[in-house]
């Protein structure tokens, strides 16, 4: 998937903002990426950027975010590839502390076959703590059932977490905001173990409405 | 005459004169055989005051003012003079002119006030009409109209104005003063306009009658509102919010979530992809605990006290139900008219 999919995305969750919330907000994130798939011979660091939006109304939350990194591994020999993920959050606030979390992901590789593309579900946990008006921090752990991988294979274990602190106005208007993203899929082909390991961080803002 | 003879010393009699002079007030008049009746009276010489004071009265264009004090001074002569009947008889024609004159009891002679009081028995007049100035709602109160008459009698009192209709009002016999009320309604029972109005009181007893008439005005105005009220009259609102002390609660939270993040990364990561990335979690976890301690610096969030919350929120029910109270209030008073009463200078009475 080309960085050309994104506006299209993003014109399309906008159409979403008819839905009757009661917050909408836009962010814009600088993105790092680490990224480690089959051994440690091939760790990979990357950045890029991405955007998302996020709809909060009662109880409920849809958090969709889209980003664009090019890795550059640092094995020798290996060239440079595009990686771009999708990510796709619904969360219902159980109590005023935890939300249950349910959604998917997809992370596409280009060129293709240059590293794993994923595709995987999520049900989890979101935890979000206002420090006052003005911050809060905010934790999220998911289990990633059944995930399913461009060269084919399958997971015993993938799961991801979050950690993830913002500050901005009283009224919600403008929010900064810092992410880091933990996500580990133990995945098997050929009952040869070829795991996937990523680590992202985040940072940007948000306007909200 | 039989007190002059008992008493009869000049300086006396000089005396009387000169109070009854003094009472009556009389200078300035304009008719001459009125004041040489006076000149007269007050030079004792009452053999000539009657003929001046008859000729005055034989006069068809005399002014009130000056038949009032010629039949006075003929009433008072004859009293001195002992002509009872005749005294009487000035009296009862003074009475007619001016019901409500009265001789000072303390200036005049008792045998002077005793025949006026015998002449004011012998008519029927309507005495001491009086009507108070006053404001009220227009519909909450009746003006009241007091009079009195010199005899039993009945009376008939109506009201009326310019253009206005007429209201009818009567008593029975009755002795003394007396008040009859009017509503200030018309026949429709509708309250009358502003204007000049006319009580007439027609007074009787068998063949005798007299009539009487009292004039004032009526204003009109709208009756004041009641303010709105914009905080309870009797109770302050309290504080909602309330500043708690500073406390390291932000910071606390921020390390407790950045732990269990880093724990989790450090215990979950794949240790078979060699060395772990930490730049990543290193500088969020930065981020998230300088942020819980910049917050735990900044002066904290003022907090709702509920009581004072729940409290407010009754005074402001309350101050509703006392606005709601006052726009009712209002509403009728807007629908309601002031009347103020004054009355005018007296009429006279036929």
């Amino acid at each position: 998937m080309k960085c050309g999919a994104f506006p299209v995305l993003g014109v399309g969750l906008l159409s979403v903002t008819s839905v009757e919330a009661q917050t909408v907000r836009f962010r814009a994130d600088a993105i790092a990426v680490t990224y480690q798939e089959i051994s440690g011979t091939r760790d990979a660091v990357g950045a890029g950027g991405g955007g998302g939006i996020e709809l909060r109304f009662g109880k409920f939350q849809i958090d969709a975010r889209a980003h664009s990194v090019m890795i550059d591994p640092d094995s020798t020999g290996l060239a440079t590839y595009d990686l771009a993920q999708i990510d796709v959050r619904g969360a219902y606030r159980l109590t005023e502390f935890l939300s249950l979390e349910v959604g998917g992901g997809r992370r596409y590789v280009s060129p293709e076959f240059a590293a794993q593309g994923v595709g995987y579900t999520r049900v989890g946990v979101y935890s979000e703590n206002a420090l006052n008006r003005l911050a809060s921090v905010w934790v999220r752990g998911a289990f990633l059932p059944s995930p399913r991988f461009s060269g084919g294979g399958d997971a015993e274990l993938a799961f991801e977490f979050a950690l993830g602190a913002g500050i901005g106005t009283a009224n919600g208007r403008f929010r900064f905001h810092a992410e880091y993203e933990f996500q580990r899929i133990d995945r098997r082909a050929n009952d040869i173990g070829v795991p996937i390991q990523q680590s992202l961080s985040r940072a940007g803002i948000a306007i909200g409405f | 005459m039989w007190w002059i003879v008992v008493l009869s010393p000049k300086p006396v009699l000089a005396y009387i004169c000169f109070v009854v002079s003094s009472a009556l007030g009389l200078t300035g008049q304009q008719d001459a055989d009125v004041a040489r009746a006076q000149e007269a009276y007050e030079a004792l010489d009452f053999r000539s005051v009657i003929p001046a004071a008859r000729r005055a009265l034989a006069k068809p264009n005399l002014p009130v003012a000056d038949r009032i004090v010629a039949y006075e001074l003929l009433g008072f002569t004859y009293g001195v003079l002992d002509s009872n009947v005749q005294a009487v008889d000035a009296f009862r024609s003074l009475i007619f002119l001016d019901p409500d004159r009265e001789p000072d009891a303390i200036r005049v002679t008792p045998r002077i006030t005793s025949l006026y009081a015998s002449a004011l028995g012998q008519v029927l007049v309507v005495r001491g009409v009086r009507i108070d100035s006053s404001t009220f709602i227009g519909g909450s109160m009746a003006l009241p109209v007091r009079f009195a008459l010199s005899r039993p009698g009945s009376v008939v009192m109506r009201v009326q104005g310019e253009g206005h209709r007429a209201r009818v009002d009567s008593i029975g016999v009755v002795d003394g003063e007396t008040i009859l009320h009017w509503d200030l309604m018309d026949l429709d029972s509708l309250l009358v306009p502003p204007g000049t109005y006319e009580v007439v009181l027609d007074a009787r007893f068998g063949a005798d009658r007299y009539s009487t008439r009292k004039s004032f005005v009526v204003r009109h105005q709208p009756v004041d509102t009641i303010p709105h009220l914009s905080s309870h009259p009797d109770r302050d609102t309290l504080p909602e919010l309330t500043q708690p002390d500073r406390d390291w609660k932000p910071l606390g939270l921020a390390t407790l979530y950045t732990a269990f993040a880093s724990g989790a990364s450090l215990a979950l990561e794949n240790t078979t992809l060699g060395s772990p990335a930490r730049r990543e979690i290193g500088g969020v976890a930065f981020v998230a605990i300088v942020t819980g301690f910049v917050m735990s610096l900044k002066k904290p969030d003022p907090i709702p006290v509920p009581g004072n919350v729940l409290y407010n929120q009754l005074l402001r029910e309350d101050l509703a139900r006392l606005n709601a109270d006052r726009a009712a209030e209002n509403e009728v008073k807007r629908r309601q008219t002031l009347v103020t009463i004054v009355p005018l200078p007296r009429g006279g009475g036929s």
